[in-house]
């Protein structure tokens, strides 16, 4: 482990989250699930697709897979984004909440090295592409106009052959004012050509006063866009490019029928167009609950043809999981791997702070002792118990006269009152 | 004159003021000859009327003649204004005003006749929303039902649509075939029960004074002065014709609808039921009600029950209305005021009552219904305990449940919970009259007399055993199971509810739970928490903290001469696109590529890009 990754790791403990870089060395107990994560990921980029569905109970950590399979993304120099399903943004809606996503996904788009304007250096990567056919040319000069149109005119040709819906024209115009802004350092101009990318332009009127452009991307086209996206960050370079759709029960949670379905067709179209090879390189998982993916009347499964393709390996059981289907089942942590993360939160709270750590193997099963019944009843999740954990040592480090046990009580103590307190709330509510 | 000839003389003549020479009016024929039909305006408007006449004589063709006419005449207009164009006498405003009483035409008659067309030829349309009127088809569909005469196969219903709307005043009796003289016998007609009653005086007199209206008076009624025209009227035979109207009167009926509402008025009174539309059944009621056809109340009455008992199959409808009215006639009479309270067999039916004999629908009764039958006073619940329950949905459920099971339990024992819990009293009660009635007769308010439901002491002792139970299962004390509680209470003798009901849904559903666990999560062992801590020391092995090695890097001379242009690290981003554009390189393209470059050995990124400007991220002397 670097001191990067300790760093990372430290900050992101301290406040409840998951650690940017080295998360494998907190990880426990996802060997098998990281290999076939590995395995799929090398597939990818040798220019398959796929289209994996995380599901696991609230806390079984879906998000903690998510985090890993981009980290493991950026060691295969893939390009990531997260996208967290909101109220507003689905994958089909009318009021420009699929356009929304879209935006998203552009957005938070991000690399190894860059975290933000990923999709800039991507674009400029590929019209650099571009210009290097040229550039070899003995009295090649950028400024020169007759190499701009031939650089214009191959720009062309190539959105051509890639785009299949929009006829090309539209989005190779912005390409090419996004290239003559550039040489002439008009800033304004290049972000507006960028915004057309990332689709934020509401409405045709708004792009045609910039751009000149008759085309928006929107509700109905910017699937077709973000298949165009992929084909660029691989052109651009990288293995692929992995997108991970989180909070996917806020599809499941929308009330009406008709629209629901409508998300889930969608779903269904990028499973069908990730698995038939319709696309290369691109890597989607979804996040979910079991309620979302199981539940016959809202869930997918009330959608035949996904419930066909969804459902589990019969033969596979608490035991023996077959993790190469399209849905990975999240199983609960055991006792054993909670301790061992434990104890691997002391080494590197000890790595960190550079000091001996007074913790006995015997306290730290006191602990999860404490923890155990809250676990089984779905009252606290792993990633909560790794933080309180975190806490803990961080108050032991600084008052070393304290020992475990004291701590664990004192808290108990707390629980137990500031509960009673809940409790005598509720009943004057339901007095009234 | 016919009304023919009136019209076609104004349309072709008016401009000329013939039709006021015709009418006897000859100053205004002399003023319309110099102004030319008051500049055109005086003779649209004659002509309108003139078509308004023709209309009320006639009842066909009126529309296609309008249409035809208004496209003639507006045709002849604007062929006679459009000659004169180009010739010397070419008169602009006349021209204008031509073209504009034309176009003024074919807009009052041709989409005027459509509006008609629209309100009176889809019947079926508006009956939908109809209270008062059944539709045709429903009349022509139920024909077979009751076509109790030979008469009536004679006839033989021909349905059409009533394409013309008319006012009965201008009818001409003669030439429908009216005759006059006594058609019934209104003896025959009484019921027995109702023989006895008599037209109160004052209703009396309100129809003579309507009749015979004074100097007093301001307004009559044309519905009595029609109905008193036509009691005495009969047809001898006549053809079937739709009608349907809201508040049908008789002023609303054309002639041949007039014709088959005095035929089968006569059919009726002489014991023929035929097939009619429902307005006229209503028409007939209305004549009954007000006293205008007979001033009879025992044959008043007796006819509309009557009518009622013949009708009502064929148009369900009329039980919403007529029983009402007989019931308000017999209080205005004050039938219900002479009898005694055991002569009364009318009860109201009560919801409560009904689902629970029934037992059906006791879910879908409201809770206020329920309390509405016991006495909350008399709850041995505290007040505060009454205000808990209220509007807990749970609690209103199992009171629901466990009363309709307790009613069920009493069903089950052949127990009449209609004489155990309800009894039946008689309720006096005073309201006014005839709502939804045209007439203008004065009503007073009328008194009645009706059997009603009303819970008895049974019933609430019962319901506030079942309150007290539903209380205890819905608020049990702390860590106590509802059943075991409910249980307790019973055997300490806490609700009087029949011991074989109590077991029934209580302990013998608890005896079940003994034999069989009703919660899975009961069945499943408990999970003891335990830990293997060979498996433990197997796989905890300390993390080893590498270090990273600081290796000199080498950078290519063009990135070199690149980072030269930084000065303390930072360098102005427009800078920086001049630089590279003279390299013919894209700057972010550029970047990228450098930072994925050196990734690995350093670990982060050596230039990063800000809003306006680039950073260097490694030391200069590492570098040189």
């Amino acid at each position: 482990m670097t001191e990067a990754q300790l760093n990372d790791i430290v900050t992101a403990l301290n406040s409840g989250l998951v650690p940017r870089s080295g998360i494998e060395n907190i990880m426990v107990g996802r060997e098998d699930v990281i290999e076939q994560i590995d395995k799929d990921l090398e597939n990818v980029k040798n220019g398959l697709s796929m289209t994996k569905f995380i599901i696991g109970k609230y806390g079984t950590g879906k998000s903690f897979m998510q985090a890993l399979i981009t980290q493991k993304g950026y060691d295969k120099n893939f390009v990531v984004s997260k996208v967290d399903f909101s109220p507003y943004r689905r994958l089909y809606n009318n009021d420009g909440m699929g356009r929304a996503t879209y935006v998203e996904i552009i957005k938070n788009m991000t690399s190894r090295t860059s975290n933000t304007n990923t999709i800039e250096s991507i674009i400029e990567m590929w019209i650099g592409n571009q210009i290097s056919l040229f550039s070899s040319e003995p009295d090649f000069d950028l400024t020169n106009e007759e190499y701009i149109n031939k650089i214009v005119l191959n720009i062309k040709k190539e959105i051509k052959d890639m785009d299949t819906c929009f006829g090309g024209t539209d989005f190779s115009d912005v390409l090419t004012i996004y290239l003559k802004a550039y040489i002439d350092g008009n800033v304004g101009r290049q972000r507006d050509c960028i915004k057309w990318i990332s689709g934020e332009y509401p409405n045709v009127t708004l792009a045609k006063r910039d751009l000149g452009v008759s085309v928006i991307i929107n509700d109905q086209n910017y699937y077709e866009f973000l298949k165009v996206i992929c084909r660029f960050v691989v052109l651009a370079g990288y293995s692929g490019f992995i997108i991970n759709f989180d909070e996917v029960v806020n599809l499941y949670k929308i009330s009406i029928k008709t629209i629901r379905d409508k998300n889930y067709e969608m779903i269904l179209r990028i499973f069908n167009d990730t698995i038939q090879g319709d696309i290369h390189n691109l890597f989607i998982t979804f996040s979910g609950t079991p309620q979302f993916l199981e539940d016959e009347f809202k869930g997918l499964f009330s959608y035949g043809a996904l419930k066909r393709r969804l459902s589990s390996n019969k033969y596979e059981d608490n035991e023996l999981y077959d993790y190469s289907q399209p849905v990975l089942k999240l199983r609960n942590l055991t006792n054993e791997e909670i301790f061992i993360l434990l104890k691997k939160l002391v080494n590197i709270h000890e790595l960190y702070y550079k000091y001996e750590s007074n913790i006995t193997n015997e306290e730290i099963v006191d602990y999860i002792k404490v923890q155990f019944n809250n676990l089984e009843n779905n009252k606290i999740t792993v990633g909560e118990i790794v933080r309180d954990f975190f806490g803990l040592l961080n108050v032991l480090q600084k008052n070393p006269q304290l020992n475990m046990a004291q701590l664990i009580n004192s808290n108990k103590k707390g629980e137990e009152s500031s509960k009673s307190e809940l409790d005598s709330v509720f009943d004057r509510f339901e007095s009234i | 004159m016919t009304a023919l000839t009136r019209l076609l003389i104004t349309i072709f003549l008016g401009g000329l003021g013939i039709h006021k020479f015709i009418d006897k009016k000859p100053l205004q024929g002399v003023l319309y000859i110099f102004t030319f039909g008051l500049f055109l305006f005086g003779w649209i408007i004659d002509i309108v009327m003139a078509v308004q006449f023709y209309n009320k004589t006639r009842i066909d063709k009126i529309e296609n003649t309008c249409k035809i006419l208004a496209i003639i005449f507006s045709a002849i207009l604007l062929i006679g204004s459009f000659g004169q164009i180009g010739t010397e006498d070419f008169d602009f405003i006349s021209f204008l005003l031509s073209l504009i009483s034309s176009i003024a035409i074919i807009k009052i008659f041709i989409i005027d006749n459509k509006n008609h067309e629209l309100s009176y030829g889809n019947i079926n349309v508006t009956h939908k929303s109809n209270n008062h009127v059944n539709s045709v088809q429903s009349n022509t569909s139920n024909t077979d039902v009751s076509s109790s005469t030979s008469e009536n196969e004679d006839l033989g219903f021909r349905i059409r649509v009533s394409s013309g709307y008319n006012r009965n005043t201008d009818i001409n009796d003669n030439k429908i075939g009216v005759l006059s003289g006594n058609y019934y016998n209104e003896q025959e007609m009484i019921l027995d029960k109702y023989k006895d009653l008599k037209t109160p005086n004052y209703i009396i007199i309100q129809i003579n004074e309507q009749l015979n209206p004074t100097g007093s008076m301001y307004y009559v009624d044309d519905m009595v002065e029609l109905s008193n025209k036509y009691k005495d009227k009969y047809v001898e035979s006549a053809d079937f014709y739709p009608f349907s109207s809201y508040w049908a009167q008789i002023r609303d009926l054309n002639e041949y609808q007039l014709k088959w509402y005095l035929f089968w008025r006569k059919e009726f009174l002489n014991g023929h039921i035929l097939d009619t539309d429902i307005s006229y059944i209503f028409i007939f009621s209305y004549e009954l009600i007000c006293y205008t056809f007979n001033q009879n109340a025992a044959f008043n009455v007796s006819v509309l029950e009557k009518l009622y008992n013949s009708y009502k199959e064929l148009f369900p409808k009329l039980s919403n209305y007529l029983p009402e009215w007989i019931d308000d006639m017999l209080s205005e009479v004050g039938y219900f005021f002479n009898k005694n309270d055991n002569e009364i067999d009318n009860v109201e039916e009560d919801m409560l009552v009904n689902s629970l004999t029934s037992m059906s629908d006791l879910d879908k009764i409201n809770i206020n219904i329920w309390r509405k039958h016991y006495n909350e006073n008399k709850s041995e619940l505290t007040n505060k305990q009454l205000s808990l329950i209220y509007g807990n949905q749970k609690f209103n459920n199992r009171l629901k449940k466990y009363a309709g099971s307790l009613a069920k339990y009493y069903i089950d024992n052949k127990i009449d919970i209609v004489k155990k819990w309800f009894e039946i009293k008689v309720v006096t009660e005073k309201k006014s009259l005839f709502n939804s009635v045209p007439c203008s007769l004065e009503r007073r308010e009328g008194t009645f007399k009706y059997k009603k439901f009303f819970s008895n002491s049974v019933f609430e002792h019962d319901l506030n055993q079942i309150t007290k139970l539903c209380f205890d299962l819905v608020f049990p004390p702390d860590n106590v199971s509802e059943n075991d509680y409910v249980i307790n209470q019973y055997s300490e003798g806490k609700y009087e509810l029949p011991e074989e009901f109590f077991y029934m849904y209580f302990k013998r559903k608890t005896k079940k739970d003994d034999s069989l666990p009703s919660n899975k999560e009961d069945t499943l062992p408990k999970k003891e928490f335990s830990i293997d801590m060979n498996v433990v020391s197997d796989n905890s092995k300390k993390i080893d903290f590498v270090k990273s090695n600081s290796k000199k890097i080498d950078f290519s001379e063009d990135e070199i001469d690149f980072f030269k242009l930084f000065e303390d690290s930072v360098l102005e981003k427009r800078k920086a696109q001049q630089y590279f554009i003279k390299k013919g390189v894209m700057l972010n393209a550029y970047i990228t590529k450098l930072n994925e470059k050196y990734y690995s050995s350093i670990n982060k990124e050596v230039v990063s890009i800000e809003d306006d400007v680039l950073r260097l991220n490694i030391e200069t002397e590492e570098i040189i």
